[in-house]
């Protein structure tokens, strides 16, 4: 028989984030599994493609990554009240950290959005889901917005 | 609160179907929902371009017949301990399996990501990425 002890659900914050915790939520009481929230702040370094010296994109980024703890936490109150969730917030390439802490923290189950912010986060969580789909080595549950 | 009632499980009769069972077997008990087998043959209509010699053709209506054996057999063993219904319909897999969803308000879709080695397991790889890019609900994808 299968069992889902821990899940994994990854976040961007965006529009889509509320509804992959609302599913992570009715997963997580069915099955009485823990929940794991992780939210992967871009690295700045890796996307030197980018133009980071702009300032409106500089404060974007900047600012998520040092409210991220608190944003995590006040995701976590607004959405996964009703079940045992932690938060966590780790640093570097999306699908490789969604992909390491699924096996380190010996994850049951992946649930995460399709399709994230506008824009660049658009590109970079869209080709994460996809990629987290086909690596990874539990079932992955992917939400599309409405 | 979301609802999970009716479950889609897509399966290509290979060896990742009965672990695709398992799991949709498993959360259709938790949550006390249907579960709808679904296999989708191959049509004709895909190779309107080749010729096909007749004796092929009667294989085919055989092999038609032969899926919905399969699908019985398939539920027999897979889901011991709920009650599913099987399904078995032709033609492109991905427009199917989501055409399937919709008419039969299916709240979550399960299905393996990789098949049958060969011609299907290339045929399905691509079908299950089309599914969880076009489907409006969720889909719980599972690898071998």
């Amino acid at each position: 028989m299968v069992e889902i002890k821990n899940i994994l659900c990854a976040v961007d914050f965006s529009e889509i984030s509320p509804r992959v915790a609302s599913y992570t939520e009715t997963l997580a009481k069915a099955l009485n599994a823990k929940v794991h929230v992780i939210f992967v702040a871009p690295n700045l370094e890796e996307h030197s493609d980018f133009d980071f010296s702009l300032p409106e994109m500089k404060n974007f980024v900047g600012e998520i990554i040092t409210n991220s703890d608190k944003i995590i936490n006040t995701f976590i109150q607004e959405n996964l009240s009703t079940v045992d969730a932690v938060g966590k917030v780790l640093e570097g390439e999306t699908t490789d950290k969604i992909l390491n802490f699924s096996e380190s923290e010996n994850i049951d189950l992946i649930i995460m959005g399709t399709h994230g912010r506008r824009g660049v986060k658009k590109i970079i969580f869209g080709s994460v889901a996809e990629k987290v789909v086909k690596s990874a080595k539990v079932p992955v549950l992917t939400i599309r917005p409405n | 609160m979301v609802e999970i009632k009716n479950i889609l499980c897509a399966v290509d009769f290979s060896e990742i179907s009965p672990k695709v069972a398992s799991y949709a077997q498993a959360l259709a008990m938790k949550f006390k929902a249907n579960v709808h087998v679904l296999y989708i043959a191959p049509s004709m209509d895909q190779y309107g371009s080749f010729h096909v010699p007749s004796a092929s053709i009667w294989d085919f209506v055989g092999g038609t017949v032969a899926n919905v054996k399969m699908m019985d057999t398939f539920i027999k063993d897979n889901f011991n301990l709920m009650n599913a219904k099987g399904k078995v319909l032709s033609g492109d897999a991905a427009e199917k399996i989501l055409g399937f969803a919709q008419s039969e308000n299916i709240d979550l879709i399960i299905m393996g990501t990789h098949g049958r080695r060969g011609f299907d397991k290339y045929f399905f790889g691509s079908v299950a990425e089309k599914v969880v890019k076009s489907s409006k609900i969720p889909v719980l994808s599972i690898r071998p």
